[in-house]
């Protein structure tokens, strides 16, 4: 550490571990002719009607702040859609807050609940923010390990066991990022009540629902006694392919949503108004082009699991996301050195799986939202890579 | 799925039959029938979107350029199922068959494109389509369709120079027996080719490789 850093960066921040994916990014971005199945977003640009709503307010000069809340037009359509897509009812004006993206609503939600040291649960592997996102809120973090015997799924008696007094929060996302995995209804039932029963407030991290290739998606805050207790967080980034406009939101009961806009309207002030115009038109008329897109990641899933597992890294099929998570413990190297080996021997990147939590170890991530071509050509270079070190070893 | 309904509308009850001809024969009709208004008669068939959609033809209107070998690999089907998929769309006339879309001003000779909108008279027998099928048997015409509106049909031509469609045009469609008269418009520019946008887009990359 400089000094300079010593002498000003606060400690919790200067502690922070070193974000995986950014080690990682850099080795990739210093080679060229990679296949990268290392991107967590669509390979698809936003719907051009969606951006076009984005021109036309650019045009007509709306470029100004909103309220803090975000554009009434759009609250009111994000309680019509989350009300038709996933059977909650949330008040436009007092249940509805617009973020710049999970990330900023997650980041708030934190910091409006956490007292220092109140403890949050989350199961790992998951995004990269969770962790840091808790720790820059002053909680503490505790993970609960999920497994590909399970699905990557939450067990419940997991969950249970993880538990401590001082734990206040739960955070879920599922189909999760980076595994694909989903909850079923008994596991989500039984999570539920423990919630209940544990008095927890659940943040559930919604952003790849729409991406549920099997079966429903069901919300934990649909069920009986969650309404209460849950603050939901959606956004447009996946489902719309819209990652740079920064836009999601929060919904949830009237005090938690006002605590969380107390610390949004000083940090934050509001989401970009162009995005919030884009928003408006994705939720009022982007389904079709939602629907071509999943449809799509759908066969691509299709393809490169039986694939991967053909090669003998061995994968569950994910039920939601556009993310599979391989194991390459059959290889004999760690994830990293997989990762590291794959992308100098093969110009194939993939993301070390601990990149997502300890619990990562021995996986990686391969994000499919790329052309089939990629896919296939991709494939073919992890198999002649295999084949290499399976002739080393002879 | 069936989403529908649709209304098809016809300008003379002659025009019925031909019309449903245009409803592929597997499509599920909830309901049709027929009424004349003046001298409209209107259609009502239900589409099923997916009805006739086999994996192999979605995963062409994807778009993407896929050998018959990559596309069996990606459905996870041999060679030969995805050649007999395709073999069988022939078949029913759902995939007429393949072409590369070329950029408008790639040099192929045939450069020069007009639209013409053609007002002829329909038979007591068939309508319009006798006259429909003989202009559409030139080579000149890429496509051909029955418009509702101010005119009947609206041919795509093209040749190689102006003078070329200039004399289509006045030597052997309007001289043709039924047909009224012919309003030529010639395509200047273009800025989207079946579904490819022409405008050269910024190349630069700004998605990084690796992102959480
Ligand atoms: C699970 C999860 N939550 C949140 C985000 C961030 O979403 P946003 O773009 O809405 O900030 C991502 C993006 O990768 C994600 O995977």
């Amino acid at each position: 550490m400089s000094e300079l850093s010593q002498r000003f960066v606060a400690r919790h921040v200067a502690d922070l571990p070193r974000s995986g994916i950014r080690d990682f990014f850099e080795l990739v971005s210093s080679m060229d002719e990679v296949i990268s199945l290392s991107i967590g977003e669509p390979d698809f640009v936003t719907p051009w009607n969606i951006r076009e709503a984005s021109i036309y307010a650019l045009e007509r000069g709306r470029t100004s702040y909103t309220s803090n809340r975000g554009m009434p037009r759009l609250c009111r359509a994000i309680s019509e859609y989350v009300e038709d897509e996933f059977g909650i009812g949330y008040h436009p004006e007092s249940e509805v807050l617009v973020t710049v993206g999970v990330s900023e609503a997650l980041d708030i939600a934190l910091r409006a609940l956490i007292n220092p040291g109140d403890k949050v649960l989350y199961h790992e592997p998951c995004y990269v923010s969770y962790h840091p996102s808790v720790v820059l809120a002053h909680g503490e973090a505790v993970p609960v390990g999920t497994s590909s015997g399970d699905a990557f799924a939450l067990d419940p008696e997991k969950l249970e066991a993880a538990w401590t007094p001082g734990c206040k929060i739960l955070v879920l996302n599922f189909p999760t990022n980076p595994t694909g995995g989903v909850l079923d209804h008994g596991k989500l039932e039984r999570i539920a009540r423990l919630a209940v029963e544990k008095d927890l407030v659940v943040i559930t991290d919604e952003i790849y629902s729409e991406l549920t290739f099997q079966g429903e998606h069901v919300t934990i805050a649909s069920l009986p006694g969650m309404r209460e207790r849950t603050i939901f967080l959606h956004g447009f980034s996946k489902a719309f392919a819209m990652t740079g406009f920064r836009i999601g939101y929060a919904c949830g009961p009237p005090p938690l949503i006002e605590s969380m806009m107390r610390v949004h309207q000083y940090s934050m002030l509001c989401a970009p108004i162009l995005s919030q115009e884009a928003g408006i038109e994705a939720l009022l008329h982007g389904k079709d082009s939602l629907g071509r897109m999943k449809e799509q990641y759908r066969r691509r899933r299709d393809f490169i699991v039986p694939r991967l597992n053909e090669l003998g890294l061995s994968c569950h099929m994910p039920h939601g996301t556009f993310y599979c998570f391989p194991s390459v413990a059959e290889t004999g190297l760690s994830e990293k050195e997989f990762a590291v080996e794959l992308l100098n021997e093969e110009r194939v990147a993939v993301v070390p799986g601990t990149a997502f939590g300890v619990h990562g170890e021995g996986f990686v991530r391969c994000c499919f939202a790329t052309s089939y071509e990629q896919l296939i050509e991709a494939t073919d270079r992890i198999e002649r890579f295999l084949e290499k070190r399976k002739d080393l070893s002879k | 799925m069936l989403v529908g309904p649709k209304y098809l509308k016809a300008r003379h009850t002659l025009q019925l039959s031909s019309m449903r001809r245009f409803v592929p024969r597997h499509f599920p009709r909830g309901e049709e029938f027929s009424c004349r208004d003046g001298e409209y008669c209107f259609i009502r068939v239900f589409f099923a979107k997916k009805a006739f959609m086999s994996s192999v033809l979605e995963l062409l209107l994807e778009g993407e350029a896929l050998s018959t070998k990559q596309m069996a690999r990606i459905l996870n089907m041999t060679h030969e199922e995805v050649e007999r998929e395709l073999e069988e769309l022939k078949k029913k006339k759902v995939l007429l068959g393949w072409r590369p879309v070329l950029h408008p001003e790639a040099n192929d000779g045939l450069n020069v494109r007009a639209v013409i909108e053609v007002k002829i008279t329909p038979e007591r027998e068939g309508g319009f389509n006798r006259l429909a099928e003989r202009i559409s048997g030139f080579e000149e015409v890429e496509s051909c369709y029955l418009m509702s509106g101010g005119y009947d049909l609206l041919a795509f031509v093209r040749g190689s120079n102006l003078h070329d469609v200039a004399a289509f045009v006045s030597e052997r469609l309007a001289t043709m027996g039924g047909v009224l008269s012919t309003s030529t418009h010639f395509l200047l520019r273009s800025y989207k080719e079946q579904g490819f946008m022409l405008a050269e887009r910024n190349a630069d990359p700004v998605k990084p490789k690796v992102t959480p």
